[in-house]
C-alpha cells in the first residue's frame, strides 16, 4: 500500500515536470529576426529628420494604422504630438522597449533604433 | 500537450505494469543488458540502481587528424560532469554540465517494460528517456534579441533493448530531438533519428561496444559551424572493475549530450575526424535498499 502511494506521488511529480519540459517553440532565425538584420546600407543614423526618416519608418511598419491621423491612439503622424510624447523619458523607454522586442508587426533593427535615439539627441528636428 | 499526454500514458503504463509484474513470482527480470547507463555517447536501456548516486566524467579529446603536434587531439578536451541518481528500480534522474556550448542538461529515464525470462517470458526492455538542455553561451549579437526559449532543446527517446543470452545486448532507439530555434526556415525544429547500439561481453571484465545514430535526411539543412551534420558512429570497450565501469572508445562526435551528438556531429570518420574519449563513473550509495 505504501509503495502504491509512493508510486502515485512520483507519477504526479514527473507529470508536472514533464509539462514544464514540453513548452516548446518552433522558431527559426530567419523568421524571428526578419526585420533585424542591419544589412540596409541606406540607414543613416547621423542626419535624421522627422519627415525624412522617422515618419517614413513608421509608415513602413504600419504604425499609422493605430497611431495615425485616423487611428484610435496617440497620433504619431503629427510631428508636434510625437515630439511632445517622446521627449518625456518614460515614454521614450516605453517606445524603445516595445519596438526592440516587436510591437505587433513593428520590429526595429540596431541602426533604426540608433536613428530614433539620435533624432531625439539632435533635438527632434522636423 | 500531445507529447505530455503520450508521456503521461507511458508513465502510467509503467505504473500499472510495475505492479502487475510484482505480483507474478514466476518471472525473472533479465538484467545487465548493458553495463553502464550509457552505451557510448547515447543512453542505454539500463538505469542507475535505486539509491545510488553516480558521478560521471565524460571526456572527448580532439581529432586524431591533428597529428603529433597536438598529440593526436589529446591537447584539447570537451568534458561533461554529470550527477545521476536512481530514485527506485524503474526511475532515474540526472543533471550535467558540458563544455560544448556550455550546456546544462537535465533528464529522467524510466523503465516502462522489462525483458523477463521464466514461464511467461517477455522479449524486450522498453525504456523512456526525456532530456532538456540549455545552451548558456554568451549572446554576442547586440542587433538580435536573446530569447531564453531559443537556447533550449528537448530530446525524447524510446529505447527498445534485448539481451540475446548472457553475452550479447542490442538496442534500437527511435529518437525525437526538438530545438526551439533553428537557423533557417529549411531546418526542421523536430528532428527524427534512429539509434542502434550494442555490446558483446568477451569476458567478465571486458565488453566491446558499438553505437550508430542515423539522422533522417533533409532535416538539418544549414551548416553547423560551416560543416554539414553527419551521423554519429562510435566503437569502444567497456572495462568492468567490480565497482565501476570504465568506457574507452573512439567516436566522431564531440558532444556528450543527446541534442548535440545526434544533430550537430560534424566530423567524419574517413577524414580522420575521430575523437578518443572515455566515460568514468564512480558510484556512491546514498540510500541502502
Amino acid at each position: 500500500m505504501k509503495k502504491k502511494v509512493y508510486n502515485i506521488v512520483l507519477f504526479c511529480l514527473i507529470g508536472s515536470i514533464t509539462l514544464f519540459f514540453t513548452s516548446c517553440y518552433y522558431d527559426n532565425m530567419e523568421d524571428l529576426y526578419v526585420n533585424r538584420n542591419s544589412t540596409d546600407n541606406s540607414c543613416d543614423s547621423v542626419n535624421v529628420t522627422f519627415t525624412g526618416n522617422i515618419s517614413v519608418k513608421f509608415a513602413n511598419n504600419n504604425c499609422f494604422n493605430c497611431h495615425g491621423n485616423a487611428g484610435p491612439n496617440l497620433n504619431f503622424q503629427d510631428y508636434t504630438t510625437f515630439k511632445d510624447y517622446i521627449i518625456i523619458p518614460a515614454n521614450k523607454t516605453k517606445l524603445f522597449d516595445s519596438i526592440s522586442i516587436g510591437h505587433h508587426s513593428a520590429l526595429y533593427s540596431g541602426c533604426e533604433l540608433s536613428q530614433l535615439s539620435n533624432w531625439i539627441n539632435l533635438g527632434t528636428p522636423q | 500537450m500531445k507529447k505530455s499526454f503520450i508521456l503521461f500514458s507511458l508513465i502510467f503504463a509503467n505504473f500499472l505494469f510495475a505492479n502487475a509484474q510484482d505480483s507474478d513470482s514466476t518471472k525473472e527480470y533479465v538484467e545487465n543488458t548493458f553495463w553502464g547507463n550509457r552505451v557510448i555517447n547515447g543512453q542505454s536501456s539500463e538505469l542507475t540502481p535505486a539509491g545510488k548516486l553516480e558521478i560521471k566524467i565524460s571526456h572527448r579529446f580532439g581529432t586524431l587528424e591533428q597529428g603529433f603536434y597536438d598529440y593526436f587531439g589529446l591537447d584539447q578536451s570537451s568534458i561533461r560532469l554529470g550527477f545521476e541518481y536512481g530514485i527506485n528500480d524503474w526511475l532515474m534522474i540526472g543533471y550535467g554540465r558540458s563544455t560544448m556550448q556550455k550546456t546544462f542538461d537535465g533528464f529522467f529515464k524510466a523503465k516502462v517494460l522489462r525483458q523477463t525470462s521464466g514461464k511467461k517470458p517477455f522479449p524486450f526492455t522498453l525504456t523512456y528517456f526525456a532530456d532538456m538542455s540549455y545552451n548558456s553561451l554568451k549572446w554576442n549579437d547586440p542587433t538580435k534579441n536573446d530569447y531564453t526559449s531559443s537556447r533550449i532543446a528537448y530530446v525524447h527517446q524510446l529505447i527498445f533493448a534485448r539481451s540475446f543470452g548472457e553475452k550479447l545486448g542490442l538496442q534500437f532507439v527511435p529518437t525525437l530531438v526538438h530545438k526551439n530555434m533553428v537557423p533557417t526556415k529549411e531546418d526542421k525544429n523536430d528532428i527524427f533519428a534512429f539509434g542502434f547500439g550494442g555490446n558483446y561481453k568477451i569476458s567478465e571484465k571486458f565488453a566491446i561496444t558499438g553505437e550508430y545514430y542515423y539522422l533522417l535526411p533533409n532535416q538539418v539543412k544549414s551548416k553547423v559551424n560551416g560543416l554539414d551534420a553527419n551521423n554519429s558512429m562510435s566503437f569502444g570497450v567497456d572495462i568492468f572493475t567490480g565497482k565501476h565501469v570504465f568506457q574507452l572508445f573512439v567516436t566522431n562526435s564531440t558532444f556528450t549530450v543527446e541534442k548535440g551528438f545526434i544533430t550537430e556531429t560534424t566530423d567524419k570518420w574517413k577524414n580522420g575526424g575521430i575523437h578518443i574519449g572515455f566515460n568514468l563513473v564512480r558510484k556512491f550509495t546514498l540510500i541502502h535498499k
